[in-house]
């Protein structure tokens, strides 16, 4: 197909050129799985541009980094085939999935077989754990995410909740942990629509919703999904809060909507380097991701810079073989990324955890905690 | 019932029934002066919904210049892939020529992909991006816009094909294609005409549609999907019906998602559309008539 013949060669170009001059320094090959194209091609580029300014800003010392990216068009059966493309290439130390949690799920079930460790984006609680010996995911689980969404449910004391959610993996176990989430913190599902991720109407959902009056909404939607999504919702001028996933809140999603300031208001349970963060060590990462980036990060650029801050520390601490960074993965504790702490025991291959979510609003364009 | 409900679930159904009927109408008239399901239909729609964007917004082309221009690109590729890509495979078998229309279908994505992006495009609404209530039911005012150029655009087509020569020359070739080129219609001039004029309407689709649904470069397959869809019901052959159809999977759509269940959208729709096939097909006289013919010998 030539699209992707395209979007492959265009991607492997920009990597290639971004991985800096040519020079005398050992090489580190490393493979990356990425959305290119498709539905979740918008966060990917997000990521890429988080992950690129750590690498322009710290990278590997000492060494090269060289990237190969194959784009898997936001499709699972293309991203397994993707994986094992890289992962059959010996001089490919390890491989990120820069993808939903859908293809990156398709990869966990190889990762055995190949004995290449993977740094894996995608918020599913099951690319983390139960864990496979060769996977680790960073970002918190759903898990966490409702956890602290539910706790702000609770607090506001709200008792009728709308959910809307995607029929793909990652909706469905949004979905899922909602549900039982329901029964813990006593607040009940009034309404429970979902959509096929290329979709383009949402007003039955919408509409649906609106009729059911709920007190809150939570939107699992990301991509063009949200951005459809929240535009429906405001003209049906729906009154409930709206509370969307962070997988929904990206460069595109504003750029589409109208810009930060006309989604103020909108929830979302975030991440700790959504906010402008201050104290710790973060906050030197903070700030020269942003200086790099030359705008205020959001969720992905940050998830971008965290990769390559765990890809730093790992290499730093193994051999650079493939079962050496396998090790050294499983033994990071509490290595201080702008997201939160990264911790993976043999028992939990996610990395960032609770500590690394809070619900925050939409403020004059900007993400701060939510009262 | 509710009425607010049902309004909010017609009118937009309506709105998206309306780009499946173009599509629709599309694929009729292309595959009657042409022979060939042109499955690469989807895609004008979502060129020209990602032109018409990308002129207006990026480059700063006023509104209406972006989309004459982007109708210009949808009719030039239209009438290339008749010239470049259908002509040269004429006489070979009718399932190489389709196959022809997938890959110019997907050239055509690959195309919006390079040129344009990964980022679903948005445009302003041509009248603003407020909203009109009807029976408490919210709707785009966009949507409007919408309406108003498919009755403009459906009523064109139907003046164009009963009242002008061409018209009465594409209506003479989907009768009998010999006789009209005894008659001295000029098929191949005639069809590359009717795919440029398929490929700007299609454009023009995409550019009132998107201040609705926004653009992006993988969007032509459901568009097109669900056209064919609206085509099938159709028969291939009335204009009409396939627009009847179009906009019938729209409301399918819309009222299977609203009444039973979203999750279950894409199931209903396809549903009926086995359902009506089966059923046109003649699956109940002809399960009858087995059923008689086997009481009637129950040995054979």
């Amino acid at each position: 197909m030539y699209y992707r013949f395209f979007a492959v060669a265009a991607a492997a170009m920009l990597g290639v050129a971004l991985a800096g001059p040519a020079s005398a320094q050992e090489e580190f090959h490393v493979g990356v799985v990425a959305s290119v194209t498709g539905p979740f091609a918008s966060p990917t580029k997000d990521t890429f541009d988080g992950f690129y300014a750590w690498e322009k800003t710290r990278g590997l010392p000492g060494k090269k980094l060289v990237l190969t990216i194959l784009d898997d068009e936001t499709n699972p059966v293309n991203s397994a085939n993707a994986f094992r493309k890289l992962a059959s290439d010996p001089t490919i130390k390890l491989i990120i999935q820069n993808t939903n949690s859908s293809s990156a799920m398709a990869t966990k079930s190889f990762a055995s077989e190949y004995k290449v460790p993977i740094i894996s984006g995608g918020g599913l609680d099951a690319l983390g754990f139960p864990p496979n010996p060769w996977m680790f995911k960073v970002a918190p689980s759903s898990t966490d995410s409702l956890h602290a969404l539910s706790e702000y449910i609770k607090k506001k004391g709200y008792k009728r909740v709308a959910h809307i959610y995607g029929t793909d993996a990652y909706g469905q176990n949004e979905h899922a942990i909602i549900e039982k989430f329901a029964a813990e913190y006593g607040f009940t599902l009034v309404a429970e629509e979902s959509f096929a991720i290329d979709d383009t109407n949402f007003t039955a959902q919408w509409a649906k919703i609106r009729a059911a009056n709920p007190d809150i909404v939570y939107s699992s939607a990301s991509g063009r999904s949200a951005i459809l999504s929240f535009k429906t919702y405001k003209q049906l001028g729906i009154k409930a809060p709206l509370a969307a996933t962070a997988a929904g809140v990206g460069g595109a999603f504003f750029q589409a909507v109208g810009g930060p300031k006309a989604a103020d208001g909108m929830l979302s349970p975030s991440q700790r380097g959504t906010f402008a963060v201050t104290t710790g060590p973060a906050a030197e990462y903070y700030a020269t991701l942003q200086k790099s980036l030359g705008h205020t990060p959001i969720y992905f650029n940050v998830f971008g810079y965290d990769v390559g801050l765990i890809l730093e520390a790992i290499v730093k601490n193994s051999d650079g073989t493939r079962q050496g960074l396998r090790d050294a993965l499983e033994k990071l504790k509490d290595l201080p990324c702008i997201n939160g702490p990264v911790t993976y025991t043999p028992q939990n291959h996610t990395g960032n955890d609770y500590r690394a979510v809070a619900m925050g609003v939409l403020k004059d364009g900007v993400m701060v905690p939510a009262e | 019932m509710n009425l607010t409900l049902f309004l909010q679930l017609l009118l937009p159904g309506i709105t998206t029934g309306c780009v499946y009927a173009l599509v629709a109408v599309g694929f009729v008239i292309c595959a009657n002066v042409s022979g060939v399901v042109n499955l690469a239909q989807g895609e004008f729609v979502m060129l020209g919904g990602m032109a018409a964007s990308w002129l207006a917004v990026t480059a700063g082309w006023p509104l209406v210049l972006a989309i004459l221009g982007a109708m210009l690109v949808g009719a030039a590729l239209g009438a290339l892939q008749e010239k470049l890509t259908l002509a040269p495979v004429r006489r070979a078998p009718p399932f190489i020529q389709v196959t022809t229309t997938v890959g110019v279908s997907i050239v055509l994505r690959g195309f919006a992909l390079v040129l344009f992006g990964t980022d679903p495009l948005s445009l302003p609404g041509f009248s603003g991006d407020g909203v009109f209530f009807v029976g408490g039911a919210v709707m785009p005012v966009q949507s409007l816009w919408v309406w108003g150029m498919t009755l403009a655009l459906l009523a064109a087509t139907f003046g164009v094909l009963r009242y002008t020569d061409i018209g009465r020359a594409v209506r003479a070739c989907s009768i009998n294609l010999q006789a009209a080129r005894l008659m001295g219609v000029d098929a191949e001039r005639l069809r590359v005409i009717v795919f440029a004029v398929s490929g700007a309407a299609g454009a023009l689709a995409g550019a009132v549609v998107t201040p609705i649904v926004l653009s992006s470069w993988d969007a032509g397959i459901s568009y097109g999907i669900k056209g064919f869809v609206g085509a099938i019901i159709g028969g291939f052959r009335s204009p009409l019906l396939a627009v009847a159809g179009g906009i019938g999977i729209g409301l399918v759509e819309a009222f299977g998602a609203g009444y039973i269940s979203s999750g279950w959208k894409d199931f209903i729709v396809y549903g009926v559309l086995l359902a009506y096939l089966l059923i046109r097909g003649g699956v109940f006289r002809v399960g009858r008539a087995a059923f008689a013919a086997a009481l009637a010998n129950p040995m054979r």
